[in-house]
């Protein structure tokens, strides 16, 4: 039996059988808001607005990357999809069940098997004193898969060569292993209950750049293979656009542009873009056009006291006087592309 | 140009389990007078203990320089006792670190750690200490430097603390600034801001800079030679141009090949199989063989020696060997 057969999913799940223009994932007004306490009686003095009213929708096989500076809320909205930061307002829903509400009891068969998270850091989300094989059981066997404990193993031996790992390291810990192999280990973690959508959080950003490139390699590979679906959150702009197909930028807990890889990164609207775009250093060569550099000023603002108006208006080269004032919502200004900007109003 | 800095086969070891570990295994390289070089590798390549060695700070007990010649401006820096090294940290050759916080002290202000720097090594009075280290701070940018002054680093951004370890490395005229992955830990916005600072300084007060970084469009933006090291050696030498339009080394190669683009598109990365040679492992012919797509026997015999190309350019790869050509 080779790998692929292994891996197809054990039931057919009722989505597969809608029409596949469906989005997999919806994501409607989504806030995740935290409390800020102060004074002995750590009374609520206000809130760090982490993710501030997004919306957006992921299609069926394909790779959203979400692109941010630190602190603009990318993390906490990944982690909300799945909720492990509860959503203050907003509603998710995930092939077709909204699962803002759910009890964990419910979310279980739905959200816990199908979607996964794979961490930047793979060491801190692995069990030290567990051997790998245990750590790869433990969800089939808190999830009722694979009867009994040889088809359990064979099933963790195929995922490991899928992997590009060799199946007698089920008997290794993960101190054992490289930074590269233990990033392996935390994709076979998130694929051995084979879910639909897989959110990567920074999930190569602390390899070297061979290792990354290996990485980046295997998760194109298993896509295809296993047709995943990705969220992809990383602050490298290069790695995403090499990665993504869809690229949402985020700044200060909203999400400022959402387009196609090829519009956004060509033609990019919002003047924030287009600064994050014009930052990055690239290599340079002689066939290479010198690009133009925006420097911003200053930093980000602090989240918990956001800026009136357009959050970006403190640090925005072209601001207008009623980008102080007026919040811009996102809208649709070419067919595909959004933008939050009221120079596109 | 003259060279500010030579480094001549310099060895640092360390010794752990009883193992040799060779952190630097035979490193030539020299900095002329106002030159940006950059030493680029994967982690555990040897570059951050090249600099901790030039600066005379390789941790001890365990770590040690056994080999070696480090000549700033006709002085060998490892003849020098460490009484004389003091005047030469900070003053000579000033260090900036990756992660900032870690550096600055935090139950002191920001002038404080300035002006003990400046008066312990310009020797200034306290009163003239203080104008510079305000000079210091408007010359990265600071816009009210007089109120920084009395700030301390938690109340700063991660850009800002970086801005003011710039300042306090060049508040005294250093002829090297040694800058350890300086903008790794900010983010690109930042990157970009304190990237176009350090370029702006170091034209103007002619700093030979020597950047540590894994980031190759950190080091194009930034650099004018480059250092290629791999498992404590020297892969390959050449300058920006030279080095991205056409690498010769195998590493060097997969290492620009395997970078994703902000510009182009790629349809597949190339990666380089294989990990990185774990510290302390002996490794018979070329470290870099058993990754290497270009291999043959000699490879996993012999080990090549740098190859000097011409002179700006050296490679350690049997692949430019003569004798291999003539073969």
């Amino acid at each position: 039996m080779n790998s692929t057969q292994l891996l197809q999913p054990m039931e057919q799940t009722e989505s597969a059988n809608k029409i596949p223009v469906e989005p997999i994932l919806k994501v409607k007004n989504l806030k995740v808001h935290f409390p800020v306490k102060a004074g002995i009686m750590q009374r609520t003095t206000g809130y760090v607005k982490a993710v501030d009213d997004i919306s957006f929708h992921v299609k069926r096989g394909e790779t959203l990357g979400i692109v941010g500076e630190s602190g603009c809320g990318k993390s906490t909205m990944g982690r909300s999809l799945i909720r492990l930061n509860e959503p203050t307002e907003g509603s998710i829903i995930f092939n077709g069940n909204d699962i803002t509400a759910m009890s964990e009891k419910e979310l279980r068969p739905l959200i816990r098997r199908k979607i996964q998270m794979v961490f930047q850091d793979p060491y801190a989300s692995l069990n030290p004193r567990k051997s790998l094989g245990n750590t790869l059981n433990e969800p089939l066997r808190a999830h009722n898969l694979h009867g009994n404990q040889r088809e359990r193993d064979e099933r963790i031996k195929e995922l490991l060569n899928v992997v590009g790992l060799h199946s007698s390291s089920m008997n290794h810990y993960p101190h054992e292993f490289s930074g590269g192999q233990r990033q392996r280990i935390g994709i076979a973690r998130a694929l051995v209950l084979n879910p639909d959508l897989i959110i990567a959080d920074e999930a190569v950003s602390a390899l070297d750049v061979s290792i990354q490139a290996q990485i980046i390699n295997l998760l194109e590979d298993l896509q295809e293979q296993f047709d995943l679906t990705y969220i992809f959150i990383s602050h490298d702009l290069s790695v995403v656009r090499h990665i993504a197909d869809r690229v949402g930028v985020m700044y200060l807990g909203k999400l400022v542009e959402l387009a196609d890889k090829a519009e956004l990164y060509v033609e990019p609207l919002h003047p924030y873009t287009k600064a994050l775009l014009s930052a990055v250093p690239s290599i340079r060569s002689k066939g290479a056009q010198t690009r133009e550099r925006i420097v911003l000023k200053g930093d980000i603002p602090s989240s918990i006291n956001q800026p009136s108006g357009c959050v970006f208006h403190t640090r925005c080269p072209v601001r207008m006087e009623h980008c102080k004032v007026a919040i811009p919502t996102l809208k649709e200004v070419k067919p595909g592309h959004f933008v939050a900007c009221h120079l596109y109003d | 140009m003259s060279n500010l800095l030579e480094i001549k086969n310099l060895r640092t070891h360390f010794v752990k389990n009883k193992r040799i570990i060779r952190a630097v295994d035979g490193i030539d390289f020299q900095i002329g007078k106002g030159e940006t070089i950059a030493l680029v590798g994967e982690s555990g390549c040897g570059k951050s203990m090249t600099s901790l060695s030039i600066m005379g700070l390789v941790p001890s007990p365990g770590g040690k320089i056994v080999e070696g010649e480090i000549i700033l401006d006709g002085v060998n820096l490892l003849d020098l006792t460490e009484k004389e090294m003091y005047g030469v940290r900070g003053k000579d050759i000033a260090m900036i670190f990756q992660e900032p916080m870690t550096s600055l002290n935090p139950v002191l202000t920001i002038g404080d750690q300035l002006t003990s720097v400046i008066i312990h090594h310009l020797k200034l009075s306290k009163k003239e200490a203080n104008l510079r280290a305000i000079e210091m701070l408007e010359l990265v940018g600071f816009s009210d430097p007089t109120k920084m002054m009395k700030n301390y680093p938690h109340r700063l951004s991660g850009g800002m603390r970086q801005r003011v370890m710039i300042a306090m490395a060049m508040s005294c005229n250093p002829k090297l600034l040694i800058a350890d992955e300086p903008t790794t830990a900010l983010d690109v916005t930042i990157q970009a801001q304190v990237l176009e600072l350090m370029k702006e300084l170091s034209k103007r007060f002619s700093t030979s800079i020597l950047l540590i970084t894994h980031d190759l469009g950190v080091v194009s933006e930034l650099a004018e030679r480059v250092v290629v090291m791999y498992a404590g050696q020297i892969v390959e030498i050449a300058t920006i141009e030279d080095l991205f339009d056409d690498p010769l080394h195998p590493y060097t190669i997969g290492l620009i090949n395997s970078v994703p683009s902000i510009e182009g598109e790629i349809k597949r990365l190339q990666s380089i199989e294989g990990n990185v040679p774990a510290p302390g492992s002996i490794i018979q012919g070329c470290k870099f063989a058993a990754r290497c797509s270009h291999a043959f026997d000699r490879c996993w015999i012999e080990e090549p020696d740098l190859l000097l190309m011409d002179d700006s350019r050296a490679v350690r790869c049997f692949l430019y060997d003569d004798e291999e050509a003539n073969v």
